[in-house]
This record gives C-alpha cells, structure tokens and sequence, in this order.
C-alpha cells in the first residue's frame, strides 16, 4: 500500500513532479563532473546516444507493434552522411543533422512501403536484410566511404570561445561535446513524446492494438505506418550523427546486423513502449561489454581464451531472458513499481463530471505487464 | 433516377473484367507461369550473355547452396507453423550443432555419417529442452515475447560458441567423395559427387520430414496444431509436446544443414549468419507456412545469389546478398504471403 497518496494537479502533484524532473536533468548536467577521466565522459555521450537510437527503434516495435532489426542501418546512414560531409565537404556537425535526418527518413520510407503489404514477422525479415546489407554496401561504394578502412573526420567539435568550456583542457571538449549531444537528444525525446500524445500517436497505438479496429476507426493505417516508420528511421539517423560528433569515425563493422539486435535488445532491458526506457537500454549496452571485459579477468577458466571477449553475449542473452521472464516490462517498469509503494497519484474528482465518484487510478502494481502484441501473427487459419 | 450513379453496371462490367482475369487457371498457377516466364527470360539472356556451358556450370553449382538454404528454410517453417515465431536462434542452433558434429568427428575420429547423426540427435534433445524450459511457459500468443527468447538464445549461442572454440576458421569435413577428382563430367558440366550428396540428402530429409508428418500420430498432431491451436487442445492434443516435437525436428534438420555447407564456408561462430538471412528469404519466398516452398524457395534463392552475381557486373559477389533480398522484396510487394504461402483471413 503506497505510503503517500496525491492527488492530481494539486500543488503537492506539481511538486512532486518537479522534485522528479529536476533531480533527473540535475543528474544529467552534473554527470561529467562525476567523471574521472575523459574516456568517461565518452561514454556518457555514448549513452545518450544509443539512447536516442533506441527511442527510434521503440516507435516501431514499442508503439506500431511491428518488429524491426533493421535499425543499425538507419543509425549507419545518418553516421556515415555526418562523417562523410565534415571530412569531405567541411560542414559544420550541427548543418549535417538535418541531412541526417532526411536522408534516413526517406531510406526508412522506401523500406517502409513494403510494410504496406509486408506486415510482422516479414518485416522483420525485410529489415533484418537491411542491416545484413548495409555493410556490404558501405564496402561496395568505397570511394565515398572509404571502404573496410572506416571513415573519419579530422576536426573534432570543439567548444567555440563564448562557451566556458576551455577547447585546450583534457575535459572541457569532452564534456562539451556530452552537453551537445544531451541537448540535442533532449529535443527528439521531447519530439518523440508530443508525437505519441499527438493524434498519430493515439491512431498508432490504436493500430498497434487491434489494427482492424483502428481501420474501422478511420485511422489510415499504410500512411500512418510508413510514416512511422520513417520518422522512426530518421531519428535513428540523428542518433548515428551523434555517435559521430562523440567520435567521428565510421566503420561498416560498427553498424552491422549485431547492432540491430543489442538495439532491440536494450530496448527490452529498458522497457518496451516507455520513452525513459531508453536510458537504463542505452546504459546496459555501453557498460555490460566495458565491465564484462574487465571480468573475464578475473575468471580463470576464461584467462587466455582467445573468443573469451564474447562473453559480454553470454551475458547479454541471459540478462535478456530474465527480463522477459521476471520483468517484461523492462527496468522502467521495475521502477514504477517500486515507486507504485511509496507514492500513490489519483485522478483530482474536480476534473470529472458533477456527481460521479472517481474510479481509483489502478497502480502500477495491479497491471499485468504484458508485451503489447504483434498485430498480425494470428495463428494458421485460427479466426 | 438517371441521375444516380449507375452502380449496377458497373459492378457487372467489374465481375465480367474479373471474370476474364480468372479464366486463366487459378490464382497459383498464374503467378508460377509468371515466375516461370521470368525464369526462362533470364536464362535465355543468361545462355545469350555467357554461353550454355557456362550457366549450366552455374546453375549446378547454384543448387549446392540452394539446398541447404531448403534444409534451414525447412526448419524455419516447422517452428514458424508450429508457433507462429520465426526462430533467430535457428542459424546459431545450427551453428552449435556443426561445432559438436566437428567434436565428435574432428576431436574424437569418429565417422563422419556418424558424427553429423550423433550431432544431429543432440541438437534436437537441446531444442527440446530449450522449449520446454524457455518457451513453453509463454503464452503462445505472446508473440513479442516468444522473438525475444529466440533473440536471446541468438545471442548466448553465438558468445558461448565464441568462448569455447574461438574465431578462427576450421576445417570441416564432409561425408561424401570431396576430392579434387571426385566429379564426373556431363556435357561439359562437371557435377562433383559431394554436390550430389547434398542434394540427395536434403531431398531425403524432405521426403522424411514430409511422411513424419503425413503418416505419424505425432506429424498429425503437428498439423492440427499448426492450423488451428484452440481445436487442437480441445480434441485432446498435448500442445507444448507437440511444439516440443516441432522444435527437436527443426534443430535436427537446421544442424545437418550446417553440417553440410560448413565444408564450403568453415566453421566459425559466426559462420551461419549469411546461410540464416538467406533461408529466412527463402522461407518468406514460399510462404513462410509451407514446407514445399521452403524447398523451393532455398533453391530459387540460392540460384538467384550465384546468377546475380555471376551474370549482372555491378553486383558483383560483395552485393549478391543485397541483390537477393531486393528480388525478396519485389516479390513480396507483388505477392505479400510468399509463392504458397496461405493468405489468411483476420478477424477482429
């Protein structure tokens, strides 16, 4: 039973709300000071990135209901026009971002129209030939993206001279770059979330829950779909633009088929259709590999084994099936639910119509945390 | 009421023009006959571009991957018909199977026919208990949920394998006369002996996969579970037994698959990720709930890598996967449930 009931919209609510918003962006902007060395500092800016790509990805998988393993190819194409236009052409990081953006969101239509037809696991199978292609294609058109050797820009962002970060110091660039990319992911998260609450977002999840009645209900559903799917690929692409301003160097192994599967495997760790999900997803991403690295140290029976690196996967996988067994509704739902004892948020009866008592609120605690459903994978001929 | 719109007309003249469409053969028979014309075009500019002996030559060696892509394409099938789940576990299934098919051969000299067989028998015991501790205590509805299990085992798999025999290539051996002089000669093509085995092998597995199916009390209960799950519970039928079964079968025939193209690719850990996406493309060609067009399809898909990058320069081999799944994709767009897949009707 929650110890502290709110009521909403009272100004005990709204300063609940704020305490929470404000410890959140606290933490965020006093991250880098906590930081020992610069190399810290990057994966911070990892993070946040991985996170902007995994917040793409659970527009498809989280609120349109259809599978895709196709992201590290969007997240691929947006690195890969960053990189190539600041080495090659001498843009500036910030006027290759809209590029990014476009060009990831018209690839993601172009692979999205055979969603149209193709639906569920057929997507799942166009896409996963995406990001099994995307390498390919990078090492075939070498002369633009200079092939298995990788791609890099030189000039790194560097703080301009009004900022106060020192551009010559170990930390400032570092931590100005993470203060870059944190703003810039902030904007697509704000995006992202008035989209969902926007009337697609509503005619979205009616479609990813029964897209037959959505139909019915007038919702578009090829429209809404590719749309989607396109916007979902365009962020990806923004996210691949800010791994590059962390690190611009691109490479066709670093956005290969596995990258599409840790994606939808942070997702699932984070929580499938919750945008903060994407955080705790982007953490386990960055960290498992960097700690699991340093433990096969500490195992002898792994000391010394040539393949012993791999066992970040081990790790990985398993994580993975403790969460769809024991927390399906990933770390942010694990959250709620902690927080679901401590405080308690009812609907303000103020708000309802005159005379209606209101139906309490049911907590997080009383859901059943249930993947939402694929949409079209009715079994056989079952109706 | 000149005015309104003539709708019973034009209904009539639709049902006529429909009508006429229809006329030509069933709906199956005309997309073969366009499959079929598409095929014979491009042989003939194939023939045209390189000469008969050479296309020949290509198109045998095309079926070599062209039947083991069938093999995995008919594994993916069995579990996707069963469940409803496409495996992404499979190819590293396949792949485990393969490493302990070369212990057993490679570490321990046995036989190799008795190696693949061993290894085959303990593959489809794993895929049973895998089921039977990771998949069956799902709903069998929750289809997301079911992706993810498969993904992970994907992923612990793939790092076990890593962990345990590392990333250099290995050597496999093969079960048939693979020497260099083992082929014979037909009309200028050369057909090695170790090609006929493949496509030997895989037809039998077909042919015995299909009469466990058609002809066994358990095949039956598979079919009656893969067409309509809630009957089948209802008439008595041990749902998660018989997925069990659907399951075992698939790893059985996905770790001969690998057993048998490993000789071409080596054995890596990673060496069954390119078979994979290609028989996921051959099992969406035929309809993903077929197990003929599975066949098929790994067939149609294995000719379409070789002839794409044998005969269309741009393409060349870097681009023969993209280029295949291109062809996939056309076809889709064309026809949504595959060459034989079953269209469904949904309901809400």
């Amino acid at each position: 039973m929650a110890k502290l009931t709110l009521t909403e919209r009272t100004p005990a609510h709204l300063a609940y709300r704020l305490v929470g918003w404000g410890l959140a962006a606290a933490a965020l902007l006093y991250l880098p000071w906590f930081a020992h060395t610069p190399a810290r500092i990057d994966q911070y800016s990892q993070v946040v990135a991985y996170a902007v790509a995994i917040l793409a990805l659970n527009l498809v998988i989280g609120y349109s209901g259809q599978i895709s393993l196709g992201h590290s190819a969007f997240v691929g194409i947006g690195a890969y026009t960053t990189v190539i236009l600041v080495a090659d052409h001498h843009w500036s990081y910030f006027a290759t971002l809209p590029v990014s953006f476009a060009l990831a969101f018209v690839v993601g239509v172009v692979v999205g129209l055979p969603a149209l037809r193709i639906r569920g696991l057929y997507l799942a199978v166009v896409t996963l030939a995406v990001a099994t292609a995307f390498p390919t294609l990078v090492l075939k058109f070498d002369s633009l993206t200079n092939g298995a050797n990788g791609k890099q820009a030189k000039e790194k962002l560097v703080p301009p001279s009004w900022t106060p970060f020192d551009a010559h110091s170990r930390f400032g660039p570092v931590a100005y770059r993470y203060f870059v990319i944190l703003a810039i992911a902030v904007v697509v998260f704000v995006l992202v979330r008035n989209l969902l609450r926007s009337r697609v977002g509503r005619a979205l999840i009616a479609s990813r829950d029964n897209q037959t009645s959505a139909a019915v209900a007038g919702v578009n559903l090829p429209v809404y779909r590719v749309l989607v799917f396109g916007m979902s690929a365009a962020f990806a692409g923004v996210a691949g633009s800010l791994l590059m301003i962390y690190n611009p160097q691109a490479t066709d192994g670093k956005f290969g088929i596995e990258l599409a599967i840790f994606l939808v495997v942070a997702l699932v760790i984070g929580g499938v259709a919750t945008l903060s999900g994407a955080v705790p997803g982007a953490l386990a991403y960055v960290f498992i590999p960097y700690y699991a690295t340093q433990w096969t140290d500490n195992f002898g029976f792994l000391k010394g084994r040539p393949g012993a690196a791999s066992i970040s996967g081990v790790v990985y996988g398993v994580l993975l099936l403790g969460f769809v067994f024991l927390l399906p509704g990933g770390v942010i739902d694990g959250l709620r639910r902690l927080r679901a004892r401590i405080v308690r948020v009812v609907p303000n009866p103020s708000w309802l119509p005159t005379g209606r008592a209101p139906a309490p609120r049911p907590d997080a605690e009383d859901l059943d945390p249930t993947f939402p459903q694929l949409t079209t994978t009715n079994r056989g001929n079952n109706p | 009421m000149a005015t309104a719109l003539d709708t019973e007309g034009i209904n009539d003249q639709l049902r006529s023009g429909l009508a006429s469409i229809e006329r030509f053969g069933s709906r199956r028979a005309r997309n073969l006959g366009l499959l079929a014309l598409f095929l014979v075009l491009f042989s003939i500019y194939a023939v045209y571009d390189g000469g008969l002996r050479l296309y020949a030559q290509r198109l045998v060696d095309a079926m070599d991957n062209g039947f083991v892509y069938s093999a995995m394409a008919l594994a993916l099938v069995l579990i996707y018909k069963a469940t409803g789940v496409i495996n992404f576990a499979q190819g590293n299934m396949a792949m485990f199977g393969t490493f302990i098919a070369y212990v057993i051969i490679v570490e321990q000299g046995l036989p190799v026919a008795i190696g693949i067989l061993v290894a085959m028998a303990i593959s489809a015991l794993a895929a049973a208990v895998i089921e039977r501790l990771f998949i069956r205590p799902f709903d069998p509805s929750n289809h997301l949920a079911l992706t993810i299990v498969t993904l992970s085992w994907f992923l612990i798999l793939a790092a076990l394998a890593g962990v345990i025999w590392a990333y250099d290539p290995k050597a496999f051996p093969t079960p048939f006369p693979g020497g260099k002089n083992d082929f014979f000669d037909l009309g200028g093509v050369r057909i090695r002996y170790e090609s006929i085995g493949i496509w030997l092998t895989v037809l039998v597995v077909v042919a015995l996969v299909t009469l466990l199916l058609k002809r066994t009390k358990i095949g039956l209960a598979f079919r009656s579970v893969s067409s309509n799950l809630e009957s089948s519970r209802l008439v008595g039928i041990h749902i998660g037994r018989t997925l069990q079964f659907g399951w075992a079968l698939a790893a059985a025939v996905g770790t001969l698959a690998g057993c048998l193209i490993a000789r071409v690719t080596y054995l890596d850990p990673n060496f069954m990720g390119r078979v994979l996406v290609y028989s996921f493309a051959a099992a969406t060609l035929g309809g993903l709930d077929s197990l003929g067009g599975a066949v098929i399809g790994g067939v149609l898909i294995g000719m379409a890598e070789t002839m794409l990058s044998g005969y269309v320069g741009f393409i060349g081999s870097e681009l023969a996967l993209a280029g295949a799944l291109v062809v996939i994709v056309v076809i889709l767009l064309v026809k949504p449930s595959g060459l034989f897949g079953s269209t469904r009707v949904e309901r809400v």
